[in-house]
């Protein structure tokens, strides 16, 4: 049952005031990540070194200037366009399969990516694509690859309910590709570190070219998943009185599959395995803004962008000069967040 | 009276089990039609065969369009669900969205992907809460509603949809009876207005009241179908239910009403 509580959500939240929350909590994270790190900048030398590069007249401090340009920015921007990409796939989940516990990687995309990623640093495979590092074009691939045979096997069978096949191929198949991972780490273990570091995720040392990189992807699953937004809240009443209301369900089943996939793909990618994010983004932004798709994506983007950038900054500066993997301080700060919602309105306020 | 649904020696099922067959039926503008059957009769199986939701195994299942009476399989799903609205007995909210935009759903067909309810949708809309009482829960979240409650905002979204045809997986199984009448008058007014109306609906008596017609489903077909004092007697119920009933008079009509009459009472008592 639902928690005496589950209702009483201060309803002005569920307005345009929760969507300017989330777009402010968006920005203010931005800006803070800008500010921390091993070497904390005071926020109007930031504000001044971003403007030096538009007005030739502002007079910034020039190591601020390299800071900010040459190494915060680019990293804050590929942990925000991951963390948007995670929270959109997350609410894209969620609403396709009616279940608050879907996040991105409910559909192998994890596996996959690691067992790219691994395979590429013990087989000394080479890149495709020159700009881009053979752990991110491989880990890119496989995640795409085994949501294509998550999905090619879920509709191989006859099943009568062909959300449940997708999510139980998905938890079948990243099982089994996990244990590849496990296998190749067992027999080759010169890169343990590096698998290790790279499960665990990261975003240091990540550049323009690394933005570049991820852009194409997270875009083109945030811009499929928004065309969702009416789909997804039909699809709340069930697969089969969702069809009774005109509703395709298989092809609103294919395109959430392929918005997710490919946005979690470009995500882990271009900062590794990171927890989380996908689950804790809907829920937030769902506290903000309501159920409704048409709010709830943009606003999922925004609180994913948001939890990943404040992540990556506080995983920066906490130990200095030390750098912690990210996937450790989304899961350190994400769960007890994500417990206290849950004890507090119950998941999302559905009845279960 | 004018069918908007039509089955022609229909067998209907799934591949690795046939439900029913040869089954004959017409559902008609302005009448409403109750269909009984014990569980598993395929009460369900014959909705979503008629309303083109799963492919006959044979015979045909028409379905009146603005082209005529077409196979209903060969429509296309938004042309369908103006044509057809469906009620489901399984559905539950996954989400606490609130009951108007609940309903709103129902004018998914008329908008598409991404249209947004118009003038027109809108006003559906308000006269589908009118219709099913729903007014003053217009902005509660669906999932604080009770069972009862949340069954008359599925009826409102079907309204919204504007049908021709409204099939109803039980839309009185969990109303106290003052609500079961409400929303079985609202059927009623929905078919005094040239609508069509098939409900499944266990409650014999209830099906008596609100019928034109009856329909039985039983042993794999449809085993008998006229005026309800010609399908509820104590012999078909016996044949199709296994069950020993006695039928009376309604006091203020001449409809049929089914009482029990287990061995035990026969036997003198509970004792």
């Amino acid at each position: 049952m639902r928690s005496p509580e589950a209702g009483a959500s201060p309803r002005f939240l569920r307005s345009g005031f929760g969507a300017g929350l989330a777009a402010a909590a968006f920005l203010a994270a931005l800006f803070g990540s800008l500010c921390l790190g091993a070497a904390p900048i005071a926020p109007q030398k930031v504000l001044a070194a971003l403007a030096s590069r538009f007005f030739p007249g502002v007079h910034a401090d020039p190591i601020a200037v390299t800071i900010v340009w040459e190494l915060r920015l680019a990293r804050t921007l590929v942990a925000g366009v991951s963390g948007a990409a995670l929270g959109c796939a997350g609410a894209v989940l969620q609403g396709l399969f009616r279940n608050p516990l879907a996040d991105p990687y409910a559909l192998g995309v994890s596996s996959g990516a690691s067992l790219g990623a691994v395979a590429a640093l013990a087989f000394r495979i080479a890149s495709p694509i020159a700009a881009v590092g053979a752990v991110q074009a491989l880990s890119f691939a496989g995640a795409l690859a085994a949501a294509a045979l998550v999905w090619a096997v879920a509709r191989s069978g006859r099943s009568r309910a062909p959300g449940a096949s997708l999510l139980l191929a998905g938890a079948a198949i990243g099982s089994f590709l996990a244990a590849l991972v496990s296998l190749i780490v067992t027999f080759d273990q010169r890169d343990l570190q590096r698998v290790f570091f790279w499960l665990l995720g990261g975003f240091g040392g990540k550049s323009w070219t690394d933005l570049a990189a991820a852009l194409p992807g997270t875009t083109v699953s945030i811009l499929i998943a928004l065309a969702l937004a009416r789909p997804l809240d039909i699809m709340g009443a069930g697969e089969e009185a969702a069809s009774s209301l005109g509703l395709d369900v298989g092809r609103t089943r294919a395109l959430a599959v392929a918005s997710s996939s490919l946005g979690a793909a470009a995500a882990v990618s271009a900062g590794g395995v990171i927890g989380f994010v996908g689950l804790l983004g809907p829920h937030l932004a769902r506290l903000l803004v309501g159920s409704g798709h048409r709010r709830l994506i943009p606003a999922s983007a925004a609180t994913g962008a948001a939890l990943l950038m404040v992540a990556d900054a506080v995983a920066r500066s906490i130990a200095a000069p030390l750098e912690l993997p990210v996937g450790i301080v989304t899961a350190l700060v994400g769960a007890p967040l994500f417990l206290r919602l849950l004890a507090r309105r119950g998941p999302s306020g559905v009845e279960q | 009276m004018k069918a908007v649904s039509v089955a022609r020696g229909l067998a209907c099922g799934y591949p690795d089990r046939p439900v029913l067959d040869r089954v004959d039926l017409e559902l008609r503008e302005g009448e409403v039609l109750a269909l009984i059957g014990p569980n598993g009769s395929g009460k369900t199986t014959l909705f979503r065969t008629l309303s083109g939701e799963l492919p006959p195994l044979g015979g045909e299942a028409l379905l009146e369009g603005p082209k005529g009476l077409l196979q209903a399989q060969c429509l296309s799903r938004m042309e369908r669900a103006k044509i057809v609205a469906r009620v489901l007995q399984t559905e539950w909210p996954s989400w606490p969205a609130s009951v108007r935009s609940y309903v709103e759903a129902g004018t998914f067909a008329a908008t598409g992907w991404f249209g947004a309810p118009g003038a027109e949708e809108r006003r559906a809309v308000d006269e589908a809460l009118e219709a099913a009482d729903l007014g003053s829960l217009a902005s509660r979240p669906v999932t604080e509603l009770s069972g009862g409650e949340f069954r008359r905002v599925l009826v409102a979204r079907a309204l919204a949809q504007r049908p021709r045809l409204l099939l109803l997986d039980e839309p009185a199984a969990d109303l106290d009876l003052g609500r079961q009448m409400e929303v079985l008058g609202l059927l009623r007014d929905f078919a005094a207005r040239g609508r069509a109306v098939a409900l499944s609906v266990h409650d014999l008596n209830l099906a008596a009241l609100v019928a034109d017609r009856v329909a039985l489903l039983s042993h794999g077909t449809l085993a008998a179908i006229g005026a309800p004092r010609e399908v509820i007697t104590a012999e078909t119920i016996a044949a199709a239910y296994g069950a020993t009933v006695l039928v009376g008079d309604h006091p203020l009509s001449d409809l049929p009403q089914v009482i029990h009459a287990p061995s035990w009472l026969e036997r003198g008592g509970k004792g």
